[in-house]
């Protein structure tokens, strides 16, 4: 009977320490992530140069974590650890993920970076290409609108030329009515002269007779006077 | 909630500290004061538009810093310091990617726009 007492004691001392043992301590939880972490981040930055340094200071932080998993142990092993011992392990699984962040970070900005040089130089030849047919456009225009001028200028020179021509015409016009009132001057004054002879042989004794001055005006009108 | 309960707790410890009158020494008091003028200095630039979240978090940092160094816990202190100085490096990192991400982004369409513009130059002209 004893003996099963005893038993029983023991039994229920152990077995909650039985079942703590059983669950993972929130420490060793954050260390394992951060050891897991920092795995896969090496094998996935392929021995990066550029992240070299943020993994050094990683893995020591994971370190530092694992002595104070280590250090701040309770009794037998079990449960967690103190709460010092907690903190610190916070603390260093903390950096561990913000080195890791960093890191990742530095990878992705050398891959914009990359990435950017590659764009500026395939925008800088589109822009080499697309600018000669901008050139093409722009003289294009000019000459479209040197057309335009051209046009106009032409449709003022047909214009022109059509009065030209109507005015020498005109002129050619005019110049035969001169021609004519010429003739018909000469004519008239040859007239003129045949009647003045006629009235002097007429006449040759008697003394003048007093001249009408409907008959003397055209006489004295100089020809200049009389032409149209 | 979580950063009003953290900073109901410094207010508390700070309380406390001015009743013992704890002190750190000089040096941690220096590089509280070092991250918390780096702060600043990125948060009046892009940084806090770019990685706002880095930024607060090592604002909180800063903050748990001064906590501690006015409880007389330096090595506290400077834990959170040491964090703070890294989650500012992180939030400068990342905004200087996001910043290039944006640059990659504006360079795509840019070409893209010359691309459709060498396109429709190609096309025959209608009349």
């Amino acid at each position: 009977m004893r003996f099963f007492k005893i038993v029983a004691c023991l039994t229920l001392l152990i077995a909650p320490l039985a079942a703590q043992a059983g669950e993972k301590p929130k420490s060793l939880i954050q260390i394992e992530a951060a050891r897991a972490a920092i795995d896969a981040f090496t094998k996935k930055s392929d021995e990066n140069k550029l992240v070299a340094g943020d993994l050094e200071s990683a893995r020591s932080s994971l370190k530092r974590g694992e002595e104070a998993f280590a250090n701040g142990r309770t009794m037998f092993g079990l449960g967690d650890v103190s709460p010092e011992a907690g903190q610190e392990i916070k603390f260093d699984t903390d950096m561990v993920e913000l080195y890791l962040a960093l890191g990742q970070s530095r990878i992705d900005n050398a891959k914009s970076a990359e990435e950017l040089i590659v764009m500026s130089g395939q925008v800088a030849k589109m822009r080499a290409k697309v600018k000669v047919f901008d050139d093409r456009k722009a003289e294009l225009e000019k000459l479209r609108a040197n057309l335009v001028k051209f046009e106009a200028t032409m449709k003022e020179l047909g214009a022109a030329k059509a009065e030209n021509v109507r005015l020498v015409e005109k002129a050619g016009k005019m110049e035969l009515e001169r021609k004519a009132i010429d003739s018909e001057l000469e004519h008239l004054k040859a007239e003129l002269a045949k009647r003045d002879l006629s009235l002097s042989q007429a006449a040759p004794t008697a003394p003048p007779a007093p001249v009408a001055p409907s008959a003397l005006a055209p006489a004295t009108v100089p020809d200049a006077a009389r032409k149209p | 909630m979580r950063q009003v309960v953290i900073g109901l707790a410094a207010l508390c410890t700070l309380s406390a500290t001015a009743l013992f009158g704890a002190e750190i020494s000089k040096e941690t008091t220096e590089r509280v004061q070092l991250a918390n003028s780096r702060a600043e200095k990125l948060n009046a630039g892009k940084v806090a538009e770019y990685a706002k979240e880095y930024l607060e978090a090592a604002k909180l940092s800063i903050f748990m810093a001064q906590a501690a160094g006015a409880s007389g816990n330096e090595k506290l202190a400077l834990q959170h310091t040491e964090m703070a100085q890294l989650q500012l490096t992180v939030a400068e990192a990342k905004a200087g990617q996001k910043e290039s991400s944006e640059e990659v982004a504006l360079s795509r369409a840019e070409l893209k726009r010359l691309e459709a513009q060498l396109e429709r130059y190609m096309q025959p002209e209608e009349k």
